[in-house]
């Protein structure tokens, strides 16, 4: 009877315990799933203004849950290891760089989106049905041109410039292995320079290149321009980033994006495979990729949208100029050789 | 019904969350690391051990943790000694500034570092940037209070008779020191060492940010294989390197540890300050400095407006919601922290006054002290395993009926509630073990049940630590960054998860606002901490 | 008064290991209802041990306690009945005077008012009325005896266990409290074994003793058997005889006092056995002078005859000698015992 009545104490205690959580506020809304519900992952810079989600909800009758999961990275690798069992509907954010591991493991259903005018030269070949592109932009080297004018310095203009001694110590770059237009950069440099991009490599760093771990401490804490009275005129970021920078009048920017140097990275958005509500995932890439969305992408997300039919903001049209040409590499020879790569490329930077 | 029965069974809830939760999760990752594919494949991960890059980064780990724990114990030991031993205005205010930089999140820490170690920052001639130093330093910023905590309390509850004894004897004060004092403080150096260690070996937020990648320690390889790499083979060896260093450094300070019940009930009360205090002093300004120098950049960065003081960043953070790119206000931020840092304290404090409940029971028999020390040891491991490891895991273990909860807005408070759960549980064992066994054989002599014992004896006892451990859970939940920037989350950030997302956008002043809403966390935090601090007058976290 | 029934408290080959140390060995012993029994040993004898295993504080390795024929295995601490009364009291510091002592009286639920009565009955018994509301950190040593023992009451125990319920207190207030808790104890008229190394407590509060050595009962039953023929040398030392005879010098006291003691012919005698008195038998030279009180002095005696070196007192009206006087000494048989 006493032996009885504990376990059965023990028992109220324990599911109280586990009850506690469940009384809380943290085990509202996300735990009850409707029928209408699509489930919309991302990485953490995915960003659309909430009246037009509200529109898009009301409109199609969705409701839309968004996760956000850390960087582009880890989104990729959150769909790889979950691949059977996807914790979504549908992803925003697998870039070029990452795509392949992404399609390799068969992450993606097949959607049959039609997409916009100005999407179709973004699309990878092999899986045009796999993922539509949402945006895009350059990562490019950008100089101060107010340093250069200042101290009557010729501003460089090509990779190779940078390994000049002229622009010695003058030069900083997010790393390869921590942020992802670093990877981008090192990429750049395989296109660039072939096989003999370590060579590159060294020459830079003993030029004086200096890396941090992410885009943010390179550009604001490192560079001239941005705003923490850095010592850096040369940083690698986006060819929108002229757009960011204008004079007091805004008349002109005072930075440039080399256009020769750059690398560009697009955004893929893409049904699951093993998604509960598929026609919901084909609906919000269809949403992503509305005018409305597209027009918004610029300021919202820093980077551009692939329509052709939409207007740019005003700044945006005038500073930030897209490259004609970038240094590509394919998905599958990024997916073939990424690990390799970062490991010669650690090896060299770290010396 | 035996009583080894009994605590088993009051042992199944905790453990039972520590497996869902930690053991699962973790587990999982390390299955994907021996069997690849689907085949034990050990060969691969032993394969790791011998890259050149993994032992450096190894011992980079092991040294800057032990250069960061002399550091830390040389100038927090003193520090404690002035400000636990002697009587000057304005020294409570010190010691609450010194718990600071423990609950800062280390995004935060990071930026201000580099605020005033790059090449254009304050101290940027000193050429730190980017340096292993850096790294320490700030290391040594986060840690210092955990020394100046552990040591400070011992110092005030040491017994001053013993002193006087070798004094009476014949002892000259630097053979008092070297005789008493310092025999009395080792145990809670000790303490304090291992648990700096600990926390510098498994440092995430402040490496990544400072080292850049020439410097990677096992927690961000870690981070790095599974991330860029996708290499789990890589990442389930360093998890196992880490929970070793865990498990040594455990049993380590177990042996030291356990003649440390505190003998004196009297507390000292401060003398007044002395010029022999001369050296100490110095030592306490200098990890003053060290505090206050990246608050202070931090502070001048939020409210420094075009060249003029100003709240103008405040206000943008206040309407940020309305910034397509940000998306959420610092007010909802804010509402999200607190809401999620109260059912993570609610979690770790009901847990964790659970746990050392049943452990501070005097086992009867060998079977009752295994079972009870086994659960005490079980619920330290959570302090040393990867953020990165502990997300993943998550996502690949939590995805069934009953563990169905990779998408529960619960995850989220329940990964802090595991990293705050040590310090709930150690913050309460010493106070229950404190309490003489004798008065609950008294009480259960008079017939009070095992739960009424508990009730009359012990609850009265823990009312006040349990307020200081609910506020130190909460701070650490407010500042949690790694295992929440992992996990699978709702719409709304939490406020250390802003500060993330705006130092990583372009556009002029988002640093700014990262830094003032840093600035508000670290407000919110230091009333939190010292507020329920207030009602706790004697130790907090024993180790 | 008091309406408790007494309990019958055996202990039946009770052993009691920790580790590889055999802290109580194969012990047997019976306290009869309402008796009180000492159990007295030197410390570290196993006599706590034995205490806390029949509050069931200590598991058994062997054996077994039964209460009213009841064996007690199994049986959790709370519910046996038996009240444990540690030699520092452990008062709960949290609580007043009053909450202390209606401790047990609040675990069972008993109604206030009727608690509140009970309380202040049992602190008029222990003569503290007037301290109820006080915060037992206020009081004084014995005072928290006192309240302890009260709060042991008003549990309403089968069983009264004291576990050195006077050592932690000076010498002075120990005396007194003695004859208090004896006559309480008494008048409750509970079962009541004391654990002590001090043999004056145990002939102040206990009827019957154990003698208790290295985990074992050396020796038991009613006080004044146990006193007036210690089983061997170590017992009669442990109950305060201050010497053995053996040989001629037992003999020599047979045959002085004209009493026949057999059984191997060893005596026991507390120094009061010899007395300086000038009408005395036998002749001494005193070679010793102690002083253990202000107004006590024992002897070291060098007879003449056959009784050889042994330690007395002075008589009652003689003068205190110095040591190398010749004096005179008598027996007193009353303070010699034979072993055995």
């Amino acid at each position: 009877m006493n032996s009885a009545w504990k376990y059965i104490g023990v028992a109220c205690a324990s599911v109280a315990l586990i009850a506690t959580a469940g009384c809380s506020t943290g085990g509202d809304k996300s735990s009850d799933k409707a029928s209408n519900d699509v489930v919309l992952l991302t990485h953490d810079s995915y960003a659309v203004p909430k009246e037009l989600v509200k529109e898009f909800e009301k409109e199609n009758n969705i409701k839309l849950v968004h996760r956000a999961v850390g960087d582009a990275g880890s989104l990729t690798n959150r769909l790889v290891l979950t691949k059977d069992d996807p914790t979504g509907d549908v992803v925003f954010g697998v870039d070029n760089t990452f795509a392949s591991r992404a399609l390799d493991e068969g992450v993606f259903a097949s959607n049959d989106v039609t997409l916009p005018l100005g999407a179709e030269g973004y699309l990878i070949t092999g899986a045009e049905k796999k993922l539509a592109p949402i945006n895009t932009a350059s990562v490019c080297v950008n100089i101060d041109k107010t340093w250069f004018a200042d101290k009557k310095l010729a501003e460089p203009k090509t990779l190779e410039d940078l390994t000049d001694v002229k622009y010695r110590d003058l030069f900083v770059a997010p790393s390869a292995t921590t942020s992802s237009p670093g990877l981008a950069f090192m990429l750049t440099t395989t296109a660039a320079f072939g096989d003999d991009w370590p060579q590159y490599w060294e020459r830079l760093m003993a030029n004086g290149a200096k890396l941090t771990s992410g885009w943010s401490d390179a550009y604001y804490v490192e560079f001239t321009q941005g705003g923490e009275k850095g010592k850096r005129p040369i940083v690698l970021s986006y060819d929108t980033s002229p757009a960011f920078t204008l004079n007091d009048e805004g008349t002109e920017s005072t930075t440039a994006a080399l256009l020769d140097t750059c690398f560009r990275q697009v955004e893929y958005a893409g049904v699951l495979k093993g998604a509960k509500n598929p026609e919901g995932a084909a609906k919000v890439i269809e949403f992503l990729l509305s005018e409305e969305v597209q027009a918004a992408i610029p300021d919202s997300m820093y980077v551009f949208g692939v329509r052709d039919d939409v207007e740019l903001p005003e700044a945006w049209a005038k500073f930030a100029v897209q490259p004609t040409k970038t240094f590509d590499v394919t998905p599958d020879e990024i997916a073939k050789n990424r690990s390799d790569w970062l490991k010669t490329w650690t090896d060299v930077t770290s010396k | 019904m035996k009583r080894i029965a009994v605590l088993a069974a009051w042992s199944i809830a905790p453990v039972v969350v520590l497996i869902a939760f930690f053991i699962v999760p973790v587990g999982a990752m390390l299955v994907q690391g021996f069997w690849p594919a689907g085949r034990f494949d050990p060969a691969g991960v032993a394969e790791v051990f011998t890259r050149p890059r993994t032992l450096r980064v190894i011992g980079f780990t092991v040294w800057s943790a032990g250069l960061t724990t002399v550091i830390t114990v040389a100038l927090g030991v003193p520090s404690a000694r002035l400000l636990y031993g002697t009587l000057w205005p304005g020294r409570r205010t010190v010691a609450a500034l010194f718990l600071v930089p423990f609950v800062l999140p280390t995004v935060v820490v990071g930026v201000a570092f580099r605020l005033l170690l790059s090449e254009s920052g304050l101290f940027g001639f000193l050429g730190l940037d980017g340096s292993a130093t850096a790294i320490v330093l700030a290391m040594v910023f986060f840690n210092i209070s955990v020394v100046v905590r552990i040591v400070g309390i011992a110092w005030e509850n040491r017994d001053p008779r013993l002193a006087e004894a070798a004094a009476t004897l014949g002892a000259n004060r630097l053979q008092v020191f070297r005789t008493v004092t310092v025999p009395t403080l080792a145990p809670a150096v000790a303490a304090a060492a291992s648990v700096v260690f600990l926390f510098a070996a498994t440092a995430f937020g402040v490496v990544l940010t400072l080292g850049g990648l020439r410097y990677s320690t096992v927690e961000t390889e870690i981070y790095l294989l599974t991330v860029t790499h996708l290499d789990l083979q890589g990442a389930a060896a360093l998890s196992i390197v880490q929970l070793l260093i865990v498990v040594i450094l455990m049993v380590a300070s177990a042996r030291v540890g356990r003649s440390r019940a505190p003998k004196s009930r009297v507390r000292v009360s401060p003398r007044p300050v002395h010029w022999r205090d001369a050296p100490a002093a110095a030592c306490l300004v200098a990890a003053f400095a060290l505090i206050a120098a990246p608050l202070l950049a931090l502070t001048t960065r939020a409210v420094r407006f075009e060249g003029t003081w100003s709240l103008e960043y405040f206000r943008r953070l206040a309407a940020a919601d309305e910034d397509p790119s940000i998306g959420v206000s610092l007010g909802e931020a804010l509402s999200t922290s607190v809401r999620v840092a109260i059912d993570a304290t609610l979690l770790a404090v009901v847990l964790g006054l659970w746990i050392a409940l049943l452990v501070t029971r005097r086992p009867r028999t060998s079977g009752e002290r295994r079972l009870l020390g086994g659960i005490d040891a079980m619920f330290i491991l959570p302090l040393g395993v990867s953020a990165v490891t502990l997300g993943f895991g998550f996502l690949i273990a939590l995805n069934r009926p009953p563990l169905d909860f990779r998408d529960s807005g619960l995850l989220v408070p329940i990964a802090q509630a595991l990293v705050a759960l040590p310090l709930v549980v150690r913050t309460l064992t010493p106070v229950l073990r404190g309490i003489d066994e004798r008065l609950r054989e008294a009480a259960t002599s008079l017939g009070a049940s095992p739960r009424q014992v508990i009730a009359t004896i012990d609850l009265p006892r823990v009312g006040r630590p349990l307020v200081a451990a609910a506020g130190f859970a909460f701070a650490v939940s407010m500042g949690e960054f790694g295992a929440t920037s992992f996990i699978a989350r709702a719409d709304s950030p939490t406020l250390p998860l802003l500060i993330y997302r705006l130092i990583g956008r372009p556009g002029e002043g988002h640093l700014a606002m990262a830094a003032a809403a840093a600035l508000v966390l670290a407000l919110v935090i230091m009333v939190v901490v010292v507020v329920t601090d207030r009602a706790h007058e004697r130790g907090v976290v024993q180790w | 008064m008091v309406n408790r029934v007494s309990a019958e408290v055996e202990v039946a080959n009770l052993s009691v290991n920790f580790g590889t140390k055999r802290a109580v060995r194969d012990v047997n012993l019976t306290v009869e209802p309402g008796q009180v029994t000492a159990v007295l040993g030197p410390s570290g004898c196993g006599k706590s041990t034995l205490l806390r295993t029949i509050a069931g504080l200590t598991e058994p390795s062997e054996g077994m306690v039964l209460v009213n024929g009841a064996d007690q295995r199994g049986v959790p601490a709370h519910r046996r009945g038996s009240v444990l009364l540690f030699q520092d009291g452990q008062l709960f510091d949290h609580r007043s005077v009053a909450e202390n002592v209606g401790y047990a009286l609040k675990i069972r639920r008993v109604p206030r008012e009727q608690a509140g009565q009970r309380v202040a009955e049992l602190l008029e018994l222990v003569g503290l009325g007037e301290m109820a509301d006080r915060s037992p950190a206020t009081l004084s040593g014995g005072e928290r005896q006192r309240i302890a023992l009260a709060r042991a009451l008003a549990a309403d125990p089968q069983v009264l266990l004291l576990d050195e319920p006077l050592s932690a207190l000076d010498r002075e207030l120990r005396s007194r409290l003695a004859d208090d808790l004896a006559r309480i104890v008494r008048d409750a008229g509970v079962t009541t074994i004391v654990v002590t190394h001090d043999h004056d407590e145990a002939f102040v509060l206990a009827d019957h003793v154990a003698l208790m050595r290295e985990g074992q009962i050396v020796q038991a039953g009613p006080l004044a058997e146990v006193w007036g023929s210690p089983k061997d040398e170590w017992a009669a030392g442990f109950l305060g005889y201050d010497q053995v005879l053996d040989g001629a010098a037992a003999q020599a006291v047979t045959d002085g006092v004209g009493r026949s003691f057999t059984a191997g012919g060893r005596l026991a005698a507390r120094a009061s056995a010899f007395v300086t008195d000038s009408q005395g038998d036998y002749s001494a030279t005193v070679t010793l002078v102690r002083r253990v009180s202000a107004t006590h002095v024992t002897l070291d005696l060098d007879c003449e005859a056959s009784l050889g070196h042994v330690v007395g007192v002075v008589g009652r009206g003689e003068q205190v000698p110095h040591a190398g006087d010749r004096v005179q000494v008598s027996i007193d048989q009353a303070h010699i015992a034979p072993i055995g």
